[in-house]
Formats: C-alpha cells, sequence, structure tokens
C-alpha cells in the first residue's frame, strides 16, 4: 500500500475546551488510485487532509495514530524531514488555493522559484523549462504563464495551482474542495485534466469535497466522514448502491437528483453534534432513527461487510427496512 | 394563463457602464456597457416556481434585483399582477414591496449581526407601519418564524444571528420575508451555502409554502440538479441572455440548445444515464464587455452554422411550450415536422 492512515487522532484545544475533529479515523491509498473524501461542513474532512501534511492551524494535533508514506511514519518525523515531503512526495491544492499566487509576480516565475528552492543546483533555465511543460501539460499557453495571477480566470488560475503541485512529481495530490468556487463546466475541465495527470504520472488522490455527485464522477472509492468519525468506505458503486451506514443513506436521500419524481426526501433532521462535547457511543445516535441503547454506549468500529472492503461503522448495519421514508 | 399572470418581463434590458478610468476618459475612449440582462421576456402564473439557471456571470442575479426594483432597468417593462411598475417613483413602490419579496443567498451577511431575531423579523412590519400595537406585531413574528419551520419559536425569539446555524439563519430570512404576507417571492441562491441535508430541508420548506400560500416564486439558481427537483419552468441564461426556456422535466431531459446540453452533460448528479458523453465545451464564459455578433454562444459551438456568425437567434418555439436560441435546432425541427 502507498499511503496507509491508522487511528489518527485530531484534536484542536479552543477557547472552550478540546475538540475532536478527527477521531481514530483509519484510511488507506493505493498507488493511482483516486479516494474521495466526503461529508458535511466540519465533519473533519479538511482537517484530516491537512493532518497528513503535518500543516494544522495553530491549536490543532495529531495526538495519536500514524500516517505511513511508502512504509514511513509522517507523524514520527522531524519538521526539517517533514518539509521535504511536502511538496516532493505529497502535495496539496486548497480550497482558496487560486488566490494564493504572490499578486506581484508572473506564473510561470513563481512556480521555477518553488522549483529552485526544493531542487537546489537545479538552474533556472531548467526550472524555467520545466515549468513551461508543466504549464502546458496543465493546457495553459505560454502566453498566460507570463501574465500575472490577476489577469487570470478562476478556472485558469486553478489549472496554473495543479501544475505547481506537481512541479516535483509527487506519489499523493491532496485536493481540498478545489471546485467549489468554480461553475460546472470549468469543473468538469478541471477534473478532466486531474484524470489525464493521474494517468500520466500513475498520481494517486486525495479528493476532499463535500459534493458525494463530484466524487462519484472523479474518484475509485469513497470515505464519508461523520462529527469527526469515518462510517463508511467502500467503491463508489458500494457506497451509492448499497449504502450501509444510515447517515450515508440519508445523505443520498437529500441530495436533489436528476431521477424521475423530482421528490426531495430530505431525510436527516436536526444538526451535527458539537465536537467539544461529542454524544457518548456513536456520534450520529442522536440523529438516527434506529438507533439501541448499544449505540450510546460504545463507539462502533469499521468492519468489513464485504468482500471488495466495503466497511462501515454501524450496530445495526444488517437492518434492512426504509429508515428515512 | 390559467392562474392569471402575476409577472411579466418584456424586453427587460439592464446595461451596467464600466467606467472607463481617468486616462482613458482623457483620451477619449468610449464607455464600455456591460449587457448583464439583454432583451429578457418570459412570464409567471400564480403559484409557478420559474427557474433562472446560469453560470457566474450570466445575469441571473441581475436580472432578478432588476424586476425587484433594486436596481433601475435600462429599458423593457415589468409588470407585477397587472401594473406597470417600471417606472414607478419609490413612495408607490414601497407600497408594492410588501407583496413582492427576496430571499438572499447568503444567510450571514443578510441579517443584522446586532438585532434580536424578533426584531429582525418584525422590522419590516414596524417599517411598513403595518401593526397597530405589540401584540399584532409579537403574533405575526410568531407566526412567521412557525411558518418558516423554526419551532419552537420561544428558542429562537431573542437569540442573535451567531447563535444559530446556517440553515436556521436562512430560515429566519425567509420568515423576514413572510411576515409581510408576500405573493411574489425571488430566491437567489437561498441554498448555496448550506450543507445537502440542510438545503433539502428548506427546498422543502419552500415547496411547502408554495402549496400553503400559494406564493409564486422566482428561483435563481446555478445550481441545475436544484432547479429541476423545485421548478415547473426553467430558464437557461448565457451572457445575459435567455437560451432555452420550457417546462422544468423537458429542459433537463431533452435540453434543446447545446449551450443547454453541454451544461446538462455537466452536471455531476446521480442518476444521470452514465453513459451520456459529457460535452466539455472549450475555453471559457468570454468577458461580457466584448460585444460578440451574431449568437453569443457561437464562439465556443460545436455545431454552429454560418448564419450564426451573423444573425443573433430570437427565443422560438421549437416544441410547444419550449422555446430556444438556435438556428441549427429550429431548422433540425422544422426539416422533422415536413417529413
Amino acid at each position: 500500500m502507498l499511503f496507509e492512515i491508522k487511528d489518527l487522532q485530531v484534536e484542536y484545544s479552543v477557547p472552550g475546551g478540546i475538540a475532536e475533529a478527527v477521531n481514530k479515523a483509519s484510511l488507506n491509498v493505493a498507488e493511482g488510485e483516486s479516494l474521495g473524501l466526503a461529508g458535511e461542513s466540519g465533519c473533519g474532512k479538511t482537517t484530516l487532509g491537512n493532518a497528513i501534511l503535518r500543516i494544522l492551524p495553530g491549536g490543532g494535533q495529531i495526538t495519536g495514530g500514524r500516517i505511513d508514506l511508502n512504509g514511513v511514519d509522517l507523524v514520527k518525523l522531524r519538521e526539517e524531514e517533514m518539509r521535504q515531503v511536502r511538496w516532493r512526495d505529497i502535495s496539496m491544492i486548497f480550497q482558496g488555493a487560486m488566490n494564493s499566487f504572490d499578486p506581484t509576480m508572473i506564473i510561470e516565475n513563481q512556480i521555477a522559484e518553488g522549483i529552485l528552492i526544493h531542487q537546489r543546483g537545479t538552474s533556472k533555465e531548467t526550472a524555467l523549462k520545466r515549468t513551461r511543460e508543466l504549464l502546458g501539460l496543465c493546457e495553459i499557453s505560454p502566453l498566460l504563464g507570463k501574465r500575472y495571477p490577476h489577469e487570470l480566470s478562476g478556472g485558469m488560475k486553478q489549472r496554473a495551482c495543479i501544475a505547481m503541485a506537481l512541479a516535483l512529481q509527487p506519489k499523493l495530490l491532496i485536493a481540498d474542495e478545489i471546485t467549489t468556487a468554480l461553475d460546472v463546466m470549468t469543473q468538469a475541465q478541471i477534473f478532466t485534466l486531474l484524470r489525464d495527470m493521474r494517468r500520466k504520472f500513475s498520481l494517486s488522490m486525495i479528493i476532499v469535497s463535500h459534493d458525494l455527485t463530484v466524487l462519484a464522477k472523479n474518484c475509485d472509492r469513497l470515505a464519508i466522514m461523520y462529527a469527526g468519525h469515518i462510517v463508511e468506505v467502500g467503491t463508489i458503486e458500494d457506497i451509492f448502491e448499497h449504502p450501509q451506514h444510515p447517515y450515508v443513506k440519508g445523505l443520498l436521500f437529500c441530495i436533489p437528483s436528476f431521477a424521475g419524481d423530482r421528490e426531495i426526501i430530505a431525510a436527516i433532521k436536526g444538526a451535527p453534534p458539537s465536537l467539544l462535547d461529542p454524544p457518548r457511543g456513536c456520534p450520529f445516535h442522536p440523529r438516527c432513527p434506529i438507533s439501541i441503547p448499544e449505540c450510546e454506549v460504545e463507539v462502533p468500529q469499521l468492519v468489513s461487510v464485504n468482500t471488495n472492503n466495503h466497511s462501515v461503522a454501524c450496530y445495526r448495519k444488517d437492518y434492512k427496512g426504509d429508515i428515512w421514508k | 394563463m390559467n392562474n392569471g399572470t402575476v409577472l411579466e418581463v418584456r424586453n427587460l434590458k439592464k446595461y451596467f457602464v464600466k467606467s472607463a478610468g481617468i486616462l482613458s476618459a482623457l483620451v477619449g475612449e468610449k464607455k464600455r456597457h456591460v449587457r448583464a440582462v439583454d432583451d429578457v421576456s418570459f412570464s409567471i402564473s400564480k403559484g409557478e416556481v420559474f427557474c433562472v439557471a446560469g453560470e457566474s456571470g450570466c445575469g441571473k442575479t441581475t436580472l432578478g434585483r432588476t424586476i425587484l426594483k433594486l436596481l433601475q432597468s435600462d429599458d423593457g417593462q415589468i409588470i407585477f399582477q397587472g401594473q406597470d411598475i417600471t417606472r414607478l417613483k419609490s413612495d408607490s413602490m414601497r407600497k408594492l414591496r410588501t407583496k413582492m419579496q427576496m430571499i438572499f443567498q447568503d444567510p450571514y451577511e443578510s441579517l443584522d449581526p446586532r438585532a434580536k431575531i424578533y426584531d429582525s423579523v418584525a422590522e419590516p412590519l414596524v417599517v411598513n407601519h403595518l401593526v397597530e400595537d405589540e401584540k399584532e406585531k409579537r403574533n405575526k413574528v410568531i407566526q412567521a418564524l412557525e411558518l418558516a419551520g423554526l419551532s419552537p419559536v420561544e428558542n429562537y425569539l431573542y437569540k442573535y444571528p451567531h447563535n444559530l446555524s446556517g440553515g436556521e439563519r436562512q430560515r429566519v430570512g425567509i420568515a423576514t420575508a413572510l411576515v409581510l404576507d408576500p405573493e411574489f417571492m425571488v430566491a437567489d441562491e437561498p441554498t448555496s451555502m448550506l450543507d445537502v441535508s440542510v438545503q433539502a430541508n428548506l427546498l422543502n420548506l419552500l415547496k411547502k409554502l408554495r402549496r400553503e400560500k400559494s406564493l409564486t416564486y422566482l428561483f435563481i439558481t446555478h445550481d441545475l440538479s436544484v432547479a429541476y427537483a423545485l421548478s415547473d419552468r426553467l430558464a437557461i441564461m448565457y451572457l445575459g441572455k435567455i437560451v432555452e426556456m420550457g417546462p422544468a422535466a423537458e429542459v433537463v431531459m431533452s435540453p434543446i440548445h447545446p449551450y443547454t446540453r453541454a451544461l446538462i452533460s455537466v452536471v455531476p448528479a446521480i442518476n444521470l444515464s452514465k453513459n451520456q458523453k459529457p460535452i466539455i465545451l472549450p475555453g471559457e464564459t468570454p468577458n461580457p464587455e466584448n460585444v460578440i455578433t451574431g449568437c453569443r454562444f457561437h464562439p465556443r459551438c460545436y455545431c454552429k452554422v454560418e448564419r450564426c456568425l451573423t444573425e443573433e437567434p430570437p427565443l422560438m418555439e421549437i416544441t410547444p411550450g419550449h422555446y430556444a436560441a438556435c438556428f441549427v435546432q429550429e431548422k433540425m425541427k422544422s426539416k422533422e415536422d415536413r417529413k
């Protein structure tokens, strides 16, 4: 396995106490695979992505678990060693990344500068040549590479971000809500580009998004998070055709679809729990219509339900009836 | 129109002047116009949900604001319940506004952070002098909050916006509109900032209000799956113009205009035929400052003919009630008819 997370714990100390943002999360990504990480706001998906690169904001820290990249535990690395891993082995594109370019520098110089800093001994010409190749791959014309960030559209800037993220040929790319602010057509263009790059460089990806439909189109497998816990993991088909967790079943009903009857079944009522004071046991039990006393005692573990490694964390996973109708 | 028309818009235009800057003004450069809404016509019947969808910059928000006269139109007519309101003065408009309300996109920005929920919802009643005494005011506020699905009401009345979640805030926004007992609502992306489970509950609330209060909506969204779930009729805008309009199910299931076809093919929705190949358009929506001759879509169109480069296609009825602004599709249709 290229990349594996085991029992990862992330906490934030905030004025009101300690928030458990990621709770015993385990995941793996194979080479060339694209894993979707989904959930609603505040579920911990972005925190999990940031924890992988150890770039948690102030007050956040990893309090347990392992993050293995090719057998090396990133949690144990010293900061200087970690700095080498970032961008070279694992790179990340953030939600607002397209607005994080230096406004006073033309695009190609910014990318080349990054290469120069990370690969000492590279000549400026080589770095620029490599940058232009990358921009070309990401379908940015050489002319646009000579422009300033404000002269590019959102879609073009996002392409430049992808070019930058791929500059050192990382093994794993984490993309956090990268198309959230973009129109559907641009979104489709960006994901087509990412798919091509994935094939070309046999790149592994973790795509973080709140939008399950986007992930369904662009990932091999999906992990669904709720209140800091991973509650279900499976292939796209497993999750969409045979969801097991009551939360995932409800979430799928909530998505307006292009199916026949045009009814939206607003399944899940209420709001997710506060991470400062999470409920005992399964985090979903206060909103779950089929919870049993057991659910309120201990957090259910992810267990496999088929040979495909489709796994779910629910004591009532064998419940067959309609939960939400 | 069987139920009577609530709103009719005829050839509505709203142009923004792009200020040229001192230097260009000195050298006598011409002012440039952004044609945000350019010759848009449609009508909405009582109790109908009419949805305007399109990508960012297509003019959908400007259209909604111009109709409510938050922006002054440049040309065309807006007829509300038989009355031409295009040139109405602000005092007379104020009375009408109680019947036309708006739900805004951002529930975090559209409420006064220093006002309690009760005061926010009561404010429209106060400024319009619609209540006689405190008791009547309180009753109306409670009623509106209940209608908006905030119950028990006592839990909300004396809270501040920051105590509420995004979904609850948006419900307060809806209550603020409902308290005036409006007949027509413009909802501009009311759910685009909310999680899907919250969005689903809110869309169902809008549906319920329409059933119970026979409210009429102009619903503005970028999300075609939301448009499909909610609307009776759907109009697709591109660069200030409606390019396709018809019953929502028809526009989504059998789109006519090449732009709509491409747009729908890339919406990542569940249950959309898996074998359908996405039509990915080249490039981006052109800058609306640049005037494009002929059909506005022709630079990105994959089935254009010569005529499209010079002549602007009007909105033509292709099948009963289903309109599209495309010469190629119209021609194909008339060929089929002759057969």
